[in-house]
């Protein structure tokens, strides 16, 4: 029935505008007049009503995204498990970390640090016997994927709030603060599908090219290393006549390790002359990736914890701290290794022989932290 | 619970009345333009030359929207970054260096592949991992 006035109607119109019924003339000065008045009373509503649509169909990309990437991590599931990890996977996107009160500051970073290894704990042996078939770098790696899924479901979740709140509510402003970040999180959402594709398969990421410095740095000495806090490891070499002590996450399984314990645990021990933090760093738009810069201070990312107990404990030693920064986007940052991130790791060794020749003198020692996501890296 | 189930639903992405109103855009343009021809042929170029405009302008407008949902509903491409992934190999024994297409299990400093040129017991070291910035083999996957 339906049809048939639609049918009806597109006659209609196609008669008024072939069969001269109205002069072309006369019927633009119509249109253009209504659409004047349309635009003075409801021209807000049909700015929003366009914005809204915009973000509807971000949304529908985030939630196919979000949904291809749920069934690529159930498959990739299904190889380490006889039963079907659909429900599985679906609770521990869920899971969620609550904050410790800030009402009174002091001694928050501690909670944090309990907090957060708990929450490690519990979804590390949720998914270590539930993949029962794999082995410990697939363990890892799983657990990896799921958090980027995590994130990926956010993301969604997060972009959909909003939308229906500023649908609901009518407000102009949720709605323009949603279309104004709409390209950076389709970006990340981006990021976070090509960082999913390589925690699968267990390529290494650009975060970890300061894993990759100290691994290269380690060298032939893996036989020696020794494990100093949890998923974190500890190698003693020489450098240029100066002992050089080395921590990195332990690898090649997906893990950035807890180089904040490593570092107390170390200086609490030996004494050090300088210490040296290598880590991924985000660039800002028209800088080069791969580039090399250099500072003073804790180069490492996250919550906050480890940095917190690096800048405490070397400073109550009053050991100078140095940060080694190699510049990469986002999306390098959690997607396969560049070529150039590759490369721009022998400019960092470089950069480090260096540094201990000009900063430690001779039979002196120095601490290097290889910060990053280890996957993929000995 | 029922409620909010309901409110959510109400806001779930409808698109199909956008996709009727496209086609409803594209049809009156389509009459324009054929009414523009047939007008300006029949000597009222005036009236032939701004409904004919109209037309081109509404089919370019249904074009750009169809293409921004084209872009909007299409998948990342990262799947193609499969062929890309390469893994850097270098014999000890001989120093013989050799560059393939990424084998899940592949680590840096783990090891590799036989080397084909010395045929040393000890297999290949493998020196790196990287995306590189052009295919390296373009039919095969992963």
């Amino acid at each position: 029935m339906w049809l048939i006035q639609i049918e009806s109607t597109m006659m209609l119109v196609f008669n008024l505008l072939t069969e001269q019924a109205l002069d072309v003339g006369t019927i633009l000065n119509l249109v253009f007049l209504v659409l004047f008045f349309i635009f003075i009373v409801w021209g807000q509503r049909i700015q929003m009503m366009v914005i809204l649509r915009d973000i509807e169909f971000a949304i529908g990309r985030l939630k196919l995204m979000k949904d291809s990437a749920r069934n690529a991590v159930v498959e990739r599931m299904k190889k380490f498990s006889s039963s079907d990890p659909s429900g599985f996977v679906d609770k521990v996107i869920e899971y969620v970390t609550i904050e410790p009160v800030s009402l009174d500051p002091s001694g928050i970073v501690w909670k944090y640090d309990y907090l957060l290894k708990t929450s490690e704990d519990r979804i590390k042996s949720e998914v270590y016997s539930f993949a029962s078939q794999a082995n410990d770098e697939e363990k890892s790696n799983l657990l990896n994927v799921l958090e980027v899924l995590a994130n990926l479901n956010l993301l969604y979740k997060l972009m959909r709030h909003y939308y229906i709140m500023g649908k609901k509510t009518g407000s102009a402003f949720i709605i323009i603060q949603l279309q104004a970040i709409l390209p950076e999180v389709l970006m990340n959402a981006d990021a976070l599908m090509g960082a999913l594709f390589a925690f699968s398969y267990g390529h290494p990421v650009g975060d970890g090219v300061g894993a990759l410095v100290a691994a290269k740095l380690i060298g032939n000495k893996a036989d020696e290393i020794k494990e100093v806090a949890r998923d974190t490891i500890y190698v003693e070499t020489t450098l240029e006549n100066r002992k050089l002590g080395i921590i990195k996450a332990r690898g090649p399984g997906g893990t950035v390790g807890y180089p904040g314990d490593a570092v107390m645990h170390l200086l609490e021990q030996e004494k050090y002359d300088l210490v040296v933090m290598v880590d991924a760093g985000l660039k800002l738009e028209g800088e080069k990736s791969g580039s090399v810069v250099e500072g003073v201070g804790a180069a490492i990312g996250g919550i906050g914890t480890e940095k917190y107990k690096i800048e405490e404990v070397v400073s109550k030693k009053g050991i100078p701290l140095y940060g080694v920064i190699i510049r990469m986007s986002m999306k390098e940052a959690i997607t396969p290794m560049t070529e150039e991130l590759y490369k721009a790791s022998e400019q960092v060794i470089n950069r480090i022989r260096e540094l201990i020749k000009e900063k430690v003198p001779e039979g002196g020692s120095m601490l290097l932290i290889g910060v990053g996501n280890t996957i993929g890296i000995r | 619970m029922l409620k909010m189930e309901k409110t959510s639903e109400k806001y779930d992405i409808n698109i199909s009345l956008f996709f009727f109103l496209l086609g409803f855009l594209l049809f009156v343009s389509i009459t324009l333009i054929f009414n523009g021809v047939s007008e300006v042929s029949s000597g009222k170029t005036i009236n032939g030359i701004m409904s004919f405009s109209l037309g081109i302008l509404g089919f370019a407008l249904v074009a750009y929207n169809i293409n921004k949902i084209r872009r909007r509903l299409s998948l990342p491409a990262v799947l193609s970054l499969g062929p890309r992934v390469v893994t850097v190999e270098i014999c000890e024994n001989c120093g013989y260096r050799t560059e393939r297409l990424f084998k899940e299990g592949d680590f840096i400093f783990g090891r590799g592949d036989k080397c084909p040129k010395c045929n040393s017991e000890t297999p290949m070291l493998i020196e790196g991992i990287y995306l590189k910035k052009e295919f390296l083999v373009k039919s095969q996957g992963q």
